[in-house]
C-alpha cells in the first residue's frame, strides 16, 4: 500500500488535541459574577497528570478519527501487479548544435561554447543518445547518431569532446534556420525509424550560438517544423557587443574607373564605440595594419545603429591596396573588406563592310554603338573595306571579325588561316555572292538566290532557339525567353548539306535557319541569315542586341568571371571559356586548389581575403569578404524561433520522466481504488459512535461531578 | 480609635437572643428592620442610656450685628434692655451623616442578601437609634458619584424621608470613595459624626488624604467595611470565567491557583485601609454581611462608650450622649 500525499500525514499531529483536552482537568463551568477582580488574576488551564486520563474509550474513539482522516487526505491506494520500470520509459535523443559562423570568433564566445558543450554532455544521462553538429552556412555532422549507436554510452561523450577540442569558428554566415531545419528533420527522420519498434525517443536539440540577430531564419519560414523536436536554446555572450562592419558600395557602370572609391561603416545597434577610422591597406602592411601612409585615413563618426558612406581616396604610394582596413573596432573578425581592383580588357574588333561609319541604313553603325566601353571592358573597333588587307598579325589578333559583305581572295584566306587557328568570325549573309566569296569557311552551306522582298506586312520571327548554346544561354530565363518582338523583313534562304559541321543555334518560324555556328579548324564561324540593320530586321532595336553580339564576342575573348566580389560559403561560378585542364585556385593563406575540367564552379571560399583563379597563362582575381549579416551581431530575441513555430523547451530526462509517469501511474490507481472514500465513512462511523457514547455517558453522570474531565 | 476585632464571620449560636440576619433581612420594611434591631438592643440593657437627653438652654451670648434676629430673647431685653442671643442645646446636639456606598460592588452576595441590603439595614438602623436620641440624621449614597444627598436633621417626617431614600436608593456602578466625601467636606461646616459604609473595594490612593481632610475639620468619621463571607475566604471551588460586577470585565480563575494571592493581596489591602484609619484616628469596622446587626450595634456602641468615657472624665458628660458624640 502507498500514498499520494505524504505531506498530510503531518495531520495525525492533530491526534495530540483529543489528548491535551482530556487532559485538560477542569475548563470553565460558566461565568461567575464577582465583586471586584482587583485582587485576581488569570490562571492558565491546568494538566492533570497522566495517570489521571479518563475515557479513554472516548479518546480512542477521537483519535481514531483524525487518523482515518488524514490517512483519508493521504490519499492512499494499493499497489497492482503492473509495475513501471525505468527500462521501459524513453531516453533522449539530444543533438548538440554548435554555431561555428564568423561572429563566434569575437572575444572568449568560442571557449564559452565548449563549456556549454561540456555541461550538455555533463548533464546527459547514460541512456541518452548524443549527436554534434556544427553550423555555419552549411550544416555538418561531426558526430552522428548512426555513429553513436553503435558505440558504449560512455564513450559517446568522449567521442563529442574529441571532436569539440578539433573544432574552431569559420569565417562563414549563420543560416540558423537551415541548420535547425536540417537537424530537426534528421531527428524526426531517426525517432520515425523507432516508431515500429519501441517507443520513441524524446527529441532534443540544444542550440549554442551567440544568437546574433544577422542569423538566417528564412528557411524556417517554408518548412513544417516537427512538433516532437523541441529547441532549448543556450545563448554565449560577451558583456560588450560592440561591433562596426566596413564595406566598399559597388561601382556602377556610369562611374568613372579611377574615381575614389566609396566606403560604407554600419554600427551595430548597441554598439559602446562611435569613433572609427577606415584607411587602405595591402599585403605588405599587413603586419602593420596602420602604416606611415595610411595611419590618418579617413575619420568616421557613426552613431550605434546607423551607418555611414564617404570616399576613401585610396593613397597614390598604395597602388596595390586590395584591401580597406577599420581602425577602432574590437570585434576585429568583419574589419578588413577586401577588394579587387577593377581591371579593363581589351577587346578587338575587325570590321569588314562597305557601309560607311555614320550609315544608320547599315550594320555597322549599330554594332559599333552597342559595343561601347565600360569600366570593365575597351573595345578596339576596326574597320576594313572589303578590298583592304587584312593585317591578322600574331599578338594582335582581333578576338572577332564581324564580315558583312564580300571579301576579297586576300582577306578569304588571313580569315581562313585566323579561324582555323581558333579565331571567331560572325559572318552576316547579306547574298549569295557573298556566300560564295567566302569559300570553305561556309563548307556545306547553299545560299539560295536572292528574292524580292515581300510586303510590310510580311515578315518572319524567330520560331526555335537552342538556348543551351552559350551565346542564347543568357536569354534562358522565361522573362528573357519571348524573342517574338522581333520582326525579320528579309532573310537568306540557305540549305545546310547534312553531315557538315553546323550546329543549329536558331530558326525562323518558317523553319528557315537563322543563325548557325560552324566549325573550322580550331575556331568557330557564327553566320546570320540576316542583319540586324533597318533594311533587314528591327533586331537592333530590339533590348536583347546587345546582350546578343556581347555573347557573341565573349565567345572570342573568353567569359570574365561573373562578379569579383564574393563572400565566404559562396560558390564562384568559373568561366565556361576558360575550361582547361590545369586550372588552380590560390587562396589568401597560401594554400592551392586544384579544378577539375569539368568543374564549373569553385567552392571552396572558406576564408576572407583575395582569391586568383590561374589557367593557362590567365588570372582572374575575387575577392572573398565576410558576409555582411554576420557582422550584425545584436542579440536575437529567442521568441523569433516560436514565432516561426519552432517548439522551444526542454525534453525530460528519463529519470524524470520516470517519475513524471509513476505519479500518473499512482493516480490513475489511486482514483480507480478511492480508498478514501470508506476512510471518511469510517471516520464518520467512529464520530456517531463516539457522539452516542459520550451522550450516554453525560447522561448517567451526576450533575454535581460533572466537571472536571473534558 | 476601636477596631472590630471580629472580622471572620459569625453565625449566632442557637438560643441566642440575636435576631438572625437572614431572618431580619425578609422583613421588607428597612423602618421596621431597623425597629426590630434597635428595640432588641434596647429590651438587653436595663437602664436606656438616652434618658434625658434633651434640647436645652446652654447660654447667652451679645447680639452682634448679623446674627440671626429670630435667636434674640425679648424677655432678657424687657428685663435688661439688652440685646443677648440665646443659644441652644441643639447646636451641641450630634449631627450623623450617613455616607452610603451603592455601587454595583456592593449588590454582590453570596447569601440570600446582599450587601447593599445590610449596608442599607445598618445606615437604618443607625439613623433610627439616631433620631430616637433627638440627634440630627443625614444620607448620603453615592455609586460614582452622589445619587442622593439629604442634609442632616432632626424634625418630624425626616426620619421616614432618610428611610424611604434608603429603600429606594438607586444603585451606582462604580465605587468612587473620593467625591462624598469631598462634598461632605464642602458642605457640612459644623463638626459631627460622619459615618461610611462602604465595601471599599477600589483603590485607595485618595482615601487618606479625603479622610485626613475630614478629620482636619474636627468631623468625627467611622468607617464601617461590609464585606461578603465569600470575599473574605474566597471559598470557591470551580474554575470559571468571574465577571467583574463593575467594569464587566472577565477572567478565567481557577480558585485553587489563585486563592492564596487573591488572600494575600485582600488582605494588604485591608491592611492598608486599617493603617489609613490608625494613622487618622478614624474608627474602622470590618463587618461580615452574615453578622447579627445587634452585634454591629452593640460593638459600636461600646466602642463609641469607650471613647466616651475617655472623653468625658474630662467633659463629665452625659454618658450615652458621650458615647456617641464622644469625639466632639
Amino acid at each position: 500500500m502507498s500514498v499520494l500525499f505524504w505531506a498530510f500525514l503531518a495531520g495525525s499531529a492533530a491526534v495530540g488535541f483529543p489528548l491535551v483536552f482530556h487532559l485538560i482537568r477542569r475548563a470553565p463551568s460558566g461565568h461567575r459574577e464577582f465583586s471586584s477582580l482587583m485582587f485576581l488574576k488569570t490562571s492558565p488551564p491546568r494538566l492533570t497528570r497522566r495517570s489521571r486520563l479518563d475515557h479513554l474509550l472516548l479518546l480512542f474513539l477521537r483519535a481514531l478519527a483524525i487518523v482515518l482522516l488524514a490517512v483519508a487526505f493521504m490519499r492512499p491506494y494499493w499497489h497492482t501487479a503492473e509495475d513501471l520500470s525505468i527500462d521501459s520509459v524513453r531516453a533522449r535523443r539530444v543533438a548538440i548544435l554548435l554555431d561555428t559562423s564568423a561572429s563566434m570568433r569575437r572575444g572568449n564566445l568560442w571557449s564559452q561554447a565548449k563549456d556549454e558543450v561540456e555541461a550538455v554532455l555533463d548533464s546527459l544521462e547514460p541512456v541518452d543518445d548524443v549527436a554534434l553538429f556544427t553550423f555555419d552556412g552549411v550544416v555538418r555532422p561531426m558526430v552522428g547518431f548512426d555513429e553513436a549507436d553503435k558505440m558504449d554510452p560512455q564513450r559517446k561523450a568522449e567521442i563529442v569532446r574529441g571532436k569539440l577540442a578539433e573544432l574552431g569558428p569559420s569565417w562563414a554566415h549563420t543560416d540558423l534556420g537551415t541548420a535547425l531545419v536540417s537537424v530537426g528533420e534528421t531527428l524526426d527522420v531517426v525517432a520515425a525509424g523507432e516508431d515500429a519498434e519501441e517507443s520513441s525517443a524524446a527529441l532534443q536539440i540544444i542550440v549554442i550560438s551567440d544568437m546574433q540577430q544577422g542569423s538566417n531564419l528564412d528557411t524556417l519560414q517554408t518548412s513544417q517544423w516537427p512538433e516532437r523536436v523541441h529547441v532549448e536554446v543556450r545563448r554565449v555572450s560577451l558583456p560588450d557587443n560592440s561591433n562596426a562592419r566596413v564595406g566598399l558600395i559597388a561601382a556602377e557602370d556610369e562611374d568613372v574607373p579611377g574615381d575614389e572609391p566609396r566606403v560604407r561603416v554600419t554600427n551595430a545597434s548597441d554598439s559602446g564605440v562611435e569613433q572609427f577610422r577606415v584607411a587602405w591597406s595591402d599585403e605588405s602592411s599587413r603586419a602593420s595594419p596602420v602604416s606611415s601612409s595610411t595611419a590618418d585615413g579617413v575619420a568616421f563618426y557613426v552613431p550605434p545603429g546607423q551607418s555611414r558612406a564617404m570616399r576613401v581616396p585610396r593613397p597614390a604610394e598604395l597602388a596595390s591596396a586590395d584591401r580597406i582596413v577599420l581602425h577602432g573596432d574590437e570585434a576585429f573578425f568583419d574589419n578588413t573588406y577586401y577588394v579587387v581592383p577593377i581591371q579593363q580588357q581589351e577587346a578587338r574588333l575587325a570590321y569588314i563592310g562597305s557601309d560607311a561609319p555614320g550609315d544608320a541604313q547599315g550594320p555597322r553603325h549599330y554594332l559599333r554603338s552597342a559595343l561601347g566601353d565600360t569600366p570593365r571592358r575597351k573595345v578596339v573597333f576596326t574597320s576594313y573595306a572589303p578590298d583592304d588587307p587584312l593585317p591578322l598579325v600574331e599578338g594582335e589578333l582581333p578576338h572577332l571579325v564581324v564580315v558583312t559583305d564580300e571579301v576579297s581572295e586576300a582577306q578569304r584566306e588571313a580569315l581562313s588561316k585566323y579561324v582555323t587557328a581558333g579565331g571567331r568570325a560572325l559572318v552576316v549573309l547579306s547574298g549569295r555572292d557573298m556566300a560564295t566569296s567566302l569559300g570553305d569557311l561556309l563548307a556545306g552551306v547553299d545560299v539560295e538566290p536572292e528574292q524580292e522582298r515581300p510586303g510590310d506586312d510580311e515578315y518572319a520571327m524567330l520560331g526555335e532557339i537552342d538556348f543551351t548554346h552559350p551565346v542564347f544561354a543568357p536569354f534562358a530565363g522565361a522573362r528573357y525567353n519571348d524573342f517574338t518582338k522581333i520582326r525579320f523583313w528579309r532573310h537568306r534562304r540557305v540549305t545546310i548539306e547534312t553531315g557538315a559541321p553546323v550546329r543549329l543555334v536558331a530558326h525562323f518560324d518558317n523553319d528557315d535557319p537563322a543563325m548557325w555556328e560552324q566549325t573550322h579548324g580550331e575556331g568557330k564561324v557564327f553566320v546570320l541569315t540576316s542583319g540586324w540593320h533597318p533594311q533587314d530586321s528591327q533586331l537592333s532595336r530590339s533590348s536583347k542586341f546587345v546582350p546578343l553580339l556581347v555573347g557573341l564576342l565573349e565567345q572570342g575573348i573568353g567569359q570574365p568571371l561573373q562578379s569579383n566580389s564574393y563572400v565566404v560559403g559562396d560558390v564562384v561560378p568559373l568561366p565556361t571559356s576558360s575550361a582547361a585542364s590545369d586550372r588552380t585556385v590560390l587562396k589568401p593563406d597560401g594554400g592551392e586548389a586544384k579544378l577539375s575540367e569539368q568543374a564549373t564552379v569553385f567552392d571552396g571560399t572558406d576564408q576572407p581575403g583575395i582569391y586568383r583563379l590561374k589557367s593557362s597563362g590567365d588570372e582572374h582575381l575575387f575577392a572573398v569578404n565576410v558576409a555582411a549579416a554576420e557582422s550584425d551581431t545584436a542579440p536575437m530575441g529567442i521568441e523569433r524561433l516560436e514565432q516561426l513555430g519552432v517548439t522551444l523547451g526542454q525534453q525530460q530526462s528519463q529519470s524524470e520522466e520516470y517519475d513524471r509517469l509513476r505519479q500518473l501511474r499512482d493516480r490513475e490507481l489511486e482514483g480507480r481504488q478511492k480508498i478514501w472514500k470508506w476512510l471518511i465513512v469510517a471516520a464518520l462511523c467512529v464520530l456517531g459512535l463516539e457522539t452516542f457514547l459520550a451522550g450516554r455517558r453525560a447522561g448517567q453522570t451526576p450533575i454535581g461531578n460533572e466537571e472536571g474531565n473534558r | 480609635m476601636q477596631t472590630n476585632e471580629k472580622n471572620t464571620p459569625a453565625t449566632p449560636t442557637k438560643g441566642s437572643s440575636f435576631v438572625d440576619p437572614e431572618t431580619l433581612m425578609r422583613i421588607k420594611s428597612l423602618e421596621l428592620r431597623a425597629k426590630v434591631v434597635v428595640e432588641g438592643f434596647m429590651n438587653g440593657l436595663h437602664r436606656s442610656p438616652y434618658h434625658g437627653f434633651s434640647v436645652e438652654f446652654t447660654e447667652y451670648r451679645e447680639y452682634s450685628p448679623g446674627d440671626d434676629p429670630r435667636y434674640l430673647d425679648w424677655r432678657l431685653f424687657a428685663r435688661s434692655d439688652r440685646y443677648y442671643i440665646k443659644r441652644f442645646e441643639d447646636e451641641t446636639n450630634l449631627r450623623c451623616h450617613l455616607l452610603l456606598d451603592m455601587s454595583r460592588s456592593m449588590g454582590y452576595g453570596t447569601l440570600s442578601y446582599n450587601k447593599a441590603d445590610y449596608a442599607k439595614t445598618v445606615a437604618a438602623t443607625l439613623a433610627y437609634f439616631l433620631s430616637l436620641q433627638r440627634d440630627a440624621v443625614g444620607l448620603l449614597t453615592f455609586g460614582e458619584t452622589i445619587t442622593e444627598h439629604l442634609p442632616a436633621r432632626y424634625r418630624p417626617g425626616h426620619m421616614h424621608r432618610l428611610m424611604l431614600c434608603l429603600e429606594h436608593a438607586p444603585s451606582g456602578s462604580k465605587t468612587d470613595v473620593a467625591a462624598p466625601l469631598e462634598r461632605i467636606a464642602a458642605t457640612v461646616t459644623k463638626r459631627g459624626l460622619i459615618v461610611l459604609i462602604s465595601d471599599l473595594l477600589a483603590p485607595i490612593d485618595t482615601l487618606e488624604q479625603n479622610l485626613g481632610h475630614l478629620r482636619a475639620r474636627g468631623h468625627e468619621v467611622v468607617l464601617l467595611r461590609v464585606l461578603d463571607p465569600s470575599e473574605l475566604s474566597f471559598e470557591f471551588r470551580d474554575p470559571a470565567m468571574f465577571r467583574d460586577a463593575e467594569s464587566g470585565r472577565e477572567l478565567y480563575v481557577d480558585p485553587d491557583a489563585v486563592r492564596e494571592s487573591y488572600l494575600r493581596e485582600f488582605g494588604e489591602h485591608a491592611a492598608a485601609i486599617e493603617a489609613t484609619c490608625t494613622n487618622l484616628g478614624i474608627d474602622y469596622y470590618q463587618i461580615s454581611i452574615d453578622r447579627p446587626l445587634e452585634l454591629v450595634l452593640s460593638d459600636f456602641l461600646n466602642a463609641r462608650l469607650k471613647r466616651g468615657r475617655q472623653v468625658g472624665r474630662r467633659r463629665a458628660a452625659n454618658p450615652a450622649a458621650a458615647a456617641i458624640g464622644g469625639a466632639r
